[in-house]
C-alpha cells in the first residue's frame, strides 16, 4: 500500500488526524488513539496548574506519534509565533499547527495573521501547518511562504456541522501543489469520507470523537470512514449523470448537404 | 530573617527564597522539568541551564505544558 | 518548472493504443463530468468520440454561456511588417516566397490605427514577421506607442522574446501575448523549421511563461492545425493552457484553433482536419477547459463561424486583412493567408445579434490601473 502521505519530510500512513483536547476523561485517549491508527495527534499548550502539576498530556500519547502542538489561545501573529517557539522548546519535534483565532463567536480563523505566522515561523525553521479560513488566495500564499500543508475548516471548531465549505474545499485541493487537510466542523463519518473523496490529504478532527459517547468506537467509525473515502478516491468515481436530453440539434450544419 | 525574591509564577505573585533558581523551584513545585517549558521574562529558557538560572525580584516566570487540544 | 517537462512527460504516451483502446461509452461517461482530468479530454478528443458529437456539442454549449454568457469579443489584427527570416513553407512571409516585402512607416501605422478604430474596433493585435532587423523590438515599442491611444487593448503575435523585452511592451501597454507554438511535435517542428531563428522549439514555448512572468493580462497559444496529427496537437494545446492558468492565475488565457488555409506556395498540410473533427477538438477543449477563452479567426468561413458560435467560441475577429498596409491602403503586398470570412465588423455584428451574441468591442482598459510610460 503505498499511498503515503509526505508532509514535512515524513512518510505517513494515516490520513485521519486527531485531536486531545474535549475529553471527560483524558486516560481514554491512549484506545482512542489506538482505535483510530493516526499518526499525527495535536495538542495544545497552556500553563501548569500547580495543584495537578503531572496533568501533561503526554502521558496519555504514544511515544511514538508525531505531536502536533497547536497555537490556540493565539490571537495575533506574534501570539502563535511565541507559543510556538514555546512547544519546540519541549523538545518534542518542529512540527507547529497555526491557530490564530481572534472571534470567540465562531472560532473562526484570522487568515492574515496566519499567513504572517507562516511565513515567520517557516523562516524559523518549523514544519508549518496553519489552519484557515478556505480561501483560495491565502491558501497559494501560505504555499509561497513554505506552509506544509494547509488546513482549512469545513465548519466552525465544535459545530459538528460537516463540509459547509466544500465548494472552497474542493477549488483549494485542485489548484494547490500541497496536501489540503480539512480541519474542523467534521463530525461525521460520512463527512470525513467526502472529504476524502473529494482529494483531501487528510482531516483532522476532535470534536466528534471526544464528545461521542463511546470514543473509542467513534474513533474506529471515523478511521474506516477515511480510509474508505480514500480508496474511493483513488480508484477513481464514475460519472454522476445529468438529467435532460438535448433539444434542438446544434451540429447539423456538418451533415452532408 | 531570610530575605525573598517575589516572582511572578503563571500570572501569580509567589515568595521565594532569595538565590533560588529555575530547578529548584520546579523541584519545590513537584514538577518534572522534562515534561515543561519555561519562559522567564518572555524569553524562553534552555533546560541544561535551569541548575544555573536564578530568580530575581519581579521577574516573570511562565510554566507551560502540554495539554488537549484540536 | 517549465512547460516543456509537462510536455516530455508524455514523451513515451502511446497515443495510438490509447486512441484504439478507449470506447465510445467510456467518452459518453467523461461528457457528464465536473472535472476532466487530461485523460478525459483525451477520450473526448479520440475517434471513439466522434460519435458522440450533438452530446459533446450541448455540453460545449452549456458551459460556454455558464461562464462566458452571450458575449463574443471583437479584435483585428494589424499586421505591421512582413519580412521574416524562417521558412515556414505554410506562410507566405516565409523568405523564400517572392512577395513584396513592406513594413509600415510610423506614419502609416498611425493611419492604418485610425482606419481600423473609426469602424468601431476597440481591440487590435499587432502582427510582424521574425525580424530582429526590420521589425526590431525598438520598431514594435514605438509603434505600440502610436497605436494606444486608439484602442483599449493591445495583443502582440510575433517572433518569441526575452522577457526583459516583453517587460518593456508590457510597460508600454500591451496586455496580451499570442503564441502559436504551430506543432508540439518536436521533431515535426525541426521538419517546418530547420535554418531560421526559429528553429529553437523551447524558445518559442516557453514564450507565454516569460510574457506571463512580466504580469501580462492575457495569454492565447495554440497549434496550426494540419501540421501534425490533429487530436495530438489538440491535446497539447489543451495541456498548455491549463499549465499556463495554474501557473498565471491572474491571467486571462484563451486558446486559438487555426486550420491551415491555401497561401503563397501552395503548400499541402501533411493532414486534414475536417470540420467534424474541428467541432469536436473544440467542444472537448471547452469541456477541459471550462473557463478559457477560445478564438476563431477568419481562417474559417462566415457559414462555418455563424454555426459554431454557441458552441464555445469567445473571441473572433472581424474587418480583417492580413496584408501590410492591408487596411488604409489596399496594399498590393501578399496576404498572410487567404481570408475566408471577408465580413467587415457592422456584417459581423449583425450577424452575431441575429445568432442571439452581443458582441464586446472594449472589455477592459488596460491602462486605467497601470499608467504606461
Amino acid at each position: 500500500m503505498d499511498d503515503l502521505l509526505e508532509i514535512g519530510g515524513k512518510k505517513i500512513t494515516s490520513r485521519l488526524i486527531t485531536g486531545s483536547g474535549k475529553y471527560k476523561d483524558e486516560s481514554i485517549i491512549a484506545d482512542v488513539v489506538a482505535a483510530a491508527q493516526c499518526d499525527i495527534v495535536t495538542v495544545a499548550l497552556r500553563r501548569v496548574d500547580f495543584n495537578r502539576p503531572d496533568d501533561s498530556i503526554l502521558r496519555f500519547v504514544p511515544r511514538d506519534k508525531i505531536l502536533l502542538p497547536n497555537t490556540s489561545g493565539a490571537r495575533t501573529a506574534d501570539e502563535a509565533i511565541r507559543l510556538a517557539r514555546l512547544s519546540r522548546e519541549m523538545g518534542c519535534g518542529d512540527w507547529i499547527k497555526i491557530e490564530v483565532i481572534s472571534d470567540q463567536k465562531y472560532l473562526l480563523p484570522d487568515n492574515i495573521e496566519t499567513l504572517k505566522a507562516t511565513d515567520a515561523l517557516v523562516k524559523d525553521g518549523f514544519t508549518v501547518l496553519p489552519y484557515m479560513s478556505p480561501d483560495l488566495s491565502t491558501g497559494r500564499r501560505l504555499v509561497q511562504a513554505g506552509a506544509a500543508a494547509v488546513m482549512p475548516l469545513g465548519a466552525p471548531i465544535g459545530s459538528n456541522r460537516g463540509l459547509k465549505t466544500l465548494e472552497l474545499i474542493e477549488i483549494m485541493v485542485d489548484e494547490l501543489d500541497i496536501p489540503v487537510i480539512v480541519d474542523a466542523g467534521i463530525g461525521l463519518p460520512s463527512h470525513a469520507a467526502h472529504a476524502m473523496e473529494i482529494g483531501a490529504a487528510a482531516v483532522l478532527l476532535n470534536t466528534a470523537i471526544a464528545s461521542s459517547n463511546d470514543p473509542v468506537a467513534m474513533a474506529r467509525a471515523f478511521r474506516l470512514a477515511v480510509e474508505a473515502g480514500r480508496l474511493a478516491f483513488c480508484a477513481g468515481p464514475g460519472s454522476v449523470s445529468r438529467t435532460g436530453r438535448p433539444s434542438s440539434p446544434l451540429t447539423g450544419f456538418l451533415e452532408p448537404q | 530573617m531570610k530575605s525573598s525574591t517575589v516572582v511572578w509564577l503563571n500570572g501569580t505573585q509567589v515568595s521565594l527564597d532569595e538565590g533560588q533558581t529555575i530547578a529548584s523551584l520546579l523541584l519545590a513545585k513537584k514538577i518534572n522539568p522534562a515534561s515543561v517549558v519555561v519562559e522567564l521574562n518572555t524569553e524562553i529558557v534552555q533546560k541544561e541551564t535551569y541548575g544555573t538560572r536564578v530568580l530575581k525580584n519581579s521577574d516573570s516566570v511562565e510554566v507551560l505544558h502540554f495539554v488537549g487540544g484540536g | 518548472m517549465p512547460f516543456h517537462d509537462t510536455l516530455s512527460r508524455y514523451s513515451g504516451f502511446d497515443f495510438p493504443e490509447f486512441f484504439s483502446s478507449v470506447t465510445e461509452a467510456q467518452a459518453a461517461a467523461v461528457i457528464d463530468r465536473e472535472r476532466l482530468s487530461p485523460l478525459d479530454f483525451l477520450a473526448l478528443l479520440s475517434p471513439a468520440a466522434a460519435g458522440l458529437l450533438e452530446p459533446l456539442a450541448h455540453r460545449a454549449a452549456a458551459l460556454t454561456k455558464q461562464h462566458f454568457g452571450n458575449v463574443i469579443f471583437m479584435f483585428t489584427p494589424l499586421y505591421l511588417s512582413n519580412f521574416c527570416e524562417n521558412r515556414c513553407p505554410y506562410c507566405s512571409f516565409a523568405r523564400q516566397h517572392a512577395i513584396t516585402r513592406r513594413q509600415l512607416s510610423f506614419d502609416e501605422i498611425e493611419s492604418e490605427a485610425v482606419a481600423i478604430a473609426s469602424t468601431g474596433m476597440r481591440s487590435i493585435l499587432l502582427l510582424t514577421g521574425e525580424s530582429r532587423k526590420h521589425a526590431a523590438p525598438e520598431f514594435i515599442t514605438k509603434a505600440i506607442g502610436i497605436i494606444r491611444c486608439h484602442f483599449a487593448t493591445i495583443g502582440i503575435e510575433m517572433y518569441p522574446m526575452t522577457k526583459e523585452e516583453y517587460l518593456v511592451f508590457v510597460n508600454k501597454g500591451v496586455d496580451g501575448l499570442t503564441m502559436f507554438q504551430e506543432t508540439y511535435d518536436e521533431a515535426s517542428y525541426h521538419g517546418f523549421h530547420a535554418g531560421g531563428p526559429k528553429d529553437d522549439f523551447f524558445f518559442r514555448l516557453s514564450s507565454p511563461e516569460r510574457a506571463g512572468e512580466c504580469g501580462i493580462r492575457s495569454l492565447t497559444v495554440g497549434t496550426l492545425l494540419g501540421l501534425a496529427e490533429p487530436r495530438r496537437e489538440a491535446f497539447f494545446s489543451g495541456l498548455h493552457a491549463a499549465f499556463l492558468q495554474r501557473t498565471f492565475p491572474a491571467a486571462e488565457v484563451s486558446l486559438s484553433m487555426p486550420r491551415l488555409r491555401p497561401m503563397v506556395g501552395k503548400f499541402v498540410p501533411p493532414h486534414t482536419v475536417d470540420d467534424r473533427l474541428f467541432v469536436q477538438i473544440m467542444c472537448a477543449t471547452r469541456l477541459f477547459l471550462p473557463r478559457t477563452g477560445i478564438t476563431i479567426s477568419t481562417r474559417e468561413s462566415r457559414a462555418f463561424r455563424n454555426s459554431i458560435v454557441k458552441l464555445g467560441v469567445t473571441r473572433m475577429s472581424a474587418g480583417v486583412s492580413t496584408a501590410v498596409g492591408g487596411h488604409k491602403e489596399n496594399a498590393g503586398s501578399a496576404p498572410q493567408f487567404e481570408i475566408a470570412d471577408t465580413r467587415s465588423l457592422t456584417e459581423m455584428k449583425s450577424d452575431l445579434a441575429a445568432l442571439g451574441f452581443q458582441p464586446v468591442m472594449h472589455d477592459w482598459n488596460a491602462r486605467l490601473l497601470s499608467p504606461v510610460q
